[in-house]
């Protein structure tokens, strides 16, 4: 499999008044075409704000510092026009709440179709059949009807689902999918989750999928990485890392689910304005020792997996 | 606040001190006789008017009954406007039927020339203008106030406090009334405004108290005592200016905040 | 005294131009017991929010009985009612909107202790105890609400409400907007307090295992209707 996507040293910050708010510290990874990435963490750890910087929606106060290379592109020096043009046609995005995403003023049929007229030449009528059989494949007998729906007419997991057939109509190289599951009840989660695997087994597509949901995590990862504070921390293959997780922060994560018990990881996430010294982590950590007060751990490979974390290591 | 809200109240300020302390910046006692239709000069900057007045001291002392009733006038508007408003949100039911029904109409009903009507039967005088303006203009803000209300009434610490047993007066004059600001403020500013303005029309027309130093009075006598038709610039055009000026400074502070009020709380 | 609810039923008109009546609750009987957590799970949609407010008395049903102390609030005397309102609170889902946007923490929670009659010489000691319900540090008082976590803000909202010592607490969905670790603390605070209080609790939820990890008793609803009532299982 060759690499679509390698990110390195990506950081991104905002300076509001005298405070600077770092909300992504040095992130390296790399992506093949036909993988599934999942970033998990908690709300500001920064795993939107990555998704952001790939599909270049940050907003223009934010300063970016690092790589980010697609196809070999470094996509922060391409100019604008071109990145609106791998924009929808090379990278599909999702964004979470479909209901904002929809114009509740188009049906569903004339918003899939107008990411094909605006991005090839394509006719109407051809365009037509393309969102049919896009429908038809979604699992719809009858698409017809479905294109003529508006967006209220439809549950929130179908609007999302909608959502995603519009982004991939195109069949792009790269889907980036932002907490896409986010505020849907359980049932229309898994419609959802339904598409994604549709995708994943039809289309060659990488995926990066951003989540604070494990469970849907855990369904569709290839990779996983676990960030905390802007960073990563632990990142390697989903099921070993599911099953075996290293870092004390997964664990605790992991932990603290209701069907593991529900044990609390202690303390809260702290702010991004003041970056803790040492390892982000200790402060909550219940094995910390000296050095993780001290140094700043880095991430590095044990068995399987990249883990940031001092304990691991000595191991 | 952004740039523009802060020149507007920097303006504003400056007018508020004029209403406030007038002998201040005026040169002489606007009730002074001096040789009437003096042109400007060294003595008399922006000369003297029919009655020998001096006219940069007049408008200096005008800024008092103008933004006087500009403000108390809208005031009184969005008092009327925020009670009638979160009323007929928070009980809705036949409460909401019967206040939006009256807003209604007093919506339809034209302004100045109902001012001009009680005016004339009343007789003219500041706190005629001032009760009728707030009469008729609180409809705007009754009906922004009610749609918010209707939004925040079913938010959680609206839920919450009624759960908790607090009374409807304090939940409509504790939490809902405060979350109205940001909405309500920008209207306040160019009610007030549009005060100002109303009573400038009303007194231009002939309808205001003529023993009053307003910018409106001043229009009106530079107009009927022949200042207009002579030329004389320098008696009709600084009451237009300082009422443009001082409108434009509400504004922009209304504007401003109105802008503010669209981002909304940080979420 | 159990808290139950007898063959409710509630509908809306809904539609803008031609105003169709749609029917949320088609008749839902329910009894909580003291000391009992009945978890209440479904979709959006299936009237389970309805029945909560239903139940705090903010909204009144269409027909049926809501019994407290074996009379029905809605022929309660005012006194009676406003009694009944302290002793069955609630806690909502949304942190952004839970608190006042426009009170400092320290003021919300002031409110409260003087409506529980605190004089001004008792409420910095209100204030304290409610701190320590929630496990908050003194730090947020001077805050405002989108200046705290979320987490934080259901736990300023829990303490508030418990300082009326209720007998029933309903829960809607508290904890559907927080991260899994804010989610796990706040449900083992809730589980604390209600063994220390053993009030009974009614938590609504879309998502099973948090359902199943807090709850007695699961009642699912679907379309209105109590589709099944039985122990939590493993």
């Amino acid at each position: 499999m060759s690499r679509l996507l390698d990110i390195k040293n990506l950081s991104v910050s905002f300076v509001s008044g005298e405070e600077t708010v770092r909300a992504v510290t040095d992130v390296s990874f790399d992506l093949c075409e036909d993988e599934v990435l999942t970033l998990v963490g908690e709300t500001g750890c920064g795993k939107s704000i990555i998704a952001h910087a790939i599909s270049g929606l940050l907003p223009p106060e934010a300063l970016v510092s690092g790589e980010i290379r697609y196809k070999e592109k470094d996509l922060q020096s391409i100019p604008e026009e071109e990145r609106v043009l791998l924009r929808g046609c090379e990278i599909g995005i999702v964004l979470q709440n479909p209901s904002r995403a929809l114009n509740p003023l188009y049906t569903i049929g004339h918003q899939i179709r107008e990411t094909i007229l605006r991005h090839t030449e394509k006719s109407k009528e051809e365009s037509n059949r393309m969102v049919a059989g896009a429908l038809r494949r979604m699992g719809f007998s009858d698409p017809g009807i479905e294109m003529k729906r508006y967006p209220f007419e439809s549950s929130g997991g179908m609007n999302q689902r909608f959502v995603i057939a519009s982004s991939t109509i195109l069949s792009p190289d790269l889907l980036i999918a932002d907490e896409p599951t986010t505020g849907l009840d359980r049932s229309r989660i898994q419609d959802v989750i339904t598409e994604f695997e549709r995708i994943m087994e039809e289309e060659e597509m990488a995926i990066i999928l951003i989540t604070h949901d494990l469970a849907v995590a855990r369904r569709l990862a290839d990779r996983i990485g676990i960030m905390y504070a802007g960073e990563v921390v632990e990142m390697g293959d989903a099921n070993r890392i599911f099953e075996e997780p290293y870092h004390p922060y997964t664990k605790g994560l992991f932990g603290s689910l209701p069907e593991n018990g529900c044990v609390p990881i202690p303390g809260v996430s702290p702010p991004m304005s003041r970056i803790v010294s040492g390892c982000r982590f200790h402060p909550r950590c219940g094995k910390r020792t000296a050095v993780c007060e001290r140094d700043h751990p880095q991430l590095g490979m044990i068995d399987d997996r990249y883990v940031r974390c001092h304990l691991c290591h000595s191991q | 606040m952004n740039r523009a809200g802060l020149i507007g109240f920097a303006i504003l300020s400056i007018f508020f001190l004029m209403a406030v302390a007038p002998w201040i910046f005026a040169p002489y006692d606007p009730y002074i006789r001096f040789t009437p239709y003096a042109e400007p000069g060294t003595d008399h900057i922006l000369g003297t008017n029919d009655m020998g007045h001096d006219i940069l001291s007049e408008l200096i002392y005008s800024a008092r009954a103008s933004l006087f009733v500009g403000f108390v006038a809208a005031i009184l508007a969005t008092l009327l406007g925020v009670i009638i408003g979160i009323i007929a949100g928070y009980y809705r039911g036949w409460i909401e039927d019967l206040l939006m029904g009256v807003t209604d109409i007093f919506l339809m009903i034209p302004k100045i020339p109902m001012i001009i009507i009680i005016a004339a039967f009343l007789g003219s005088g500041i706190w005629v203008l001032i009760l009728v303006f707030g009469a008729f203009s609180w409809t705007a803000i009754a009906r922004i106030a009610r749609s918010k209300v209707l939004q925040i009434r079913e938010s959680g610490f609206v839920l919450s406090a009624r759960c908790l047993g607090f009374s409807n007066r304090f939940i409509m004059a504790r939490e809902i009334a405060p979350n109205l600001t940001h909405i309500v403020f920008p209207k306040f500013m160019l009610l007030a405004a549009s005060a100002m303005i109303t009573e400038a029309s009303i007194s231009f027309i002939g309808l205001g108290d003529p023993s009053m130093k307003s910018w409106g009075v001043m229009l009106s006598f530079a107009f009927t005592k022949g200042g207009l038709l002579n030329g004389m610039w320098w008696w009709y055009i600084p009451p237009g200016i300082a009422i443009s000026v001082c409108v434009m400074a509400i504004a922009l502070i209304g504007y401003s905040r109105e802008k503010g009020a669209d981002i909304g709380v940080r979420g | 005294m159990p808290l139950a609810v007898e063959n409710i039923e509630k509908s809306y008109l809904r539609g803008h131009f031609r105003k169709v009546p749609f029917d949320v609750l088609k008749g839902v009987s329910l009894e909580i017991q003291e000391g009992e957590t009945v978890g209440l799970m479904g979709d959006s949609g299936s009237g389970k929010s309805t029945l909560a407010r239903i139940l705090a008395g903010l909204d009144r049903p269409t027909s049926g009985r809501i019994l407290y102390e074996g009379s029905d609030i809605h022929r309660m005397k005012r006194s009676e009612f406003r009694s009944y309102r302290r002793s069955v609170q609630m806690v909502f889902q949304d942190p952004a909107s839970a608190l006042n946007p426009m009170k400092t923490i320290s003021r919300s929670l002031e409110d409260v202790a003087r409506l529980a009659g605190v004089g001004s010489d008792g409420i910095e000691e209100a204030i304290r105890e409610m701190l320590a319900v929630g496990g908050l540090d003194p730090e947020v008082l001077r805050r405002y609400p989108d200046q705290i976590s979320g987490g934080q803000i259901q736990r300023i909202a829990l303490a508030r409400v418990l300082f009326h010592r209720p007998s029933y607490l309903i829960l809607d969905e508290p904890t559907s907007a927080l991260d899994v670790s804010v989610q796990a603390q706040i449900l083992q605070l809730l589980r604390t307090i209600q063994k220390e209080t053993g009030m009974g609790c009614l938590f609504i939820s879309h998502d099973e295992a948090v359902v199943r990890f807090i709850s007695d008793r699961v009642v699912r609803l679907a379309d209105g209707e109590i589709s099944s009532d039985e122990p939590p299982g493993i």
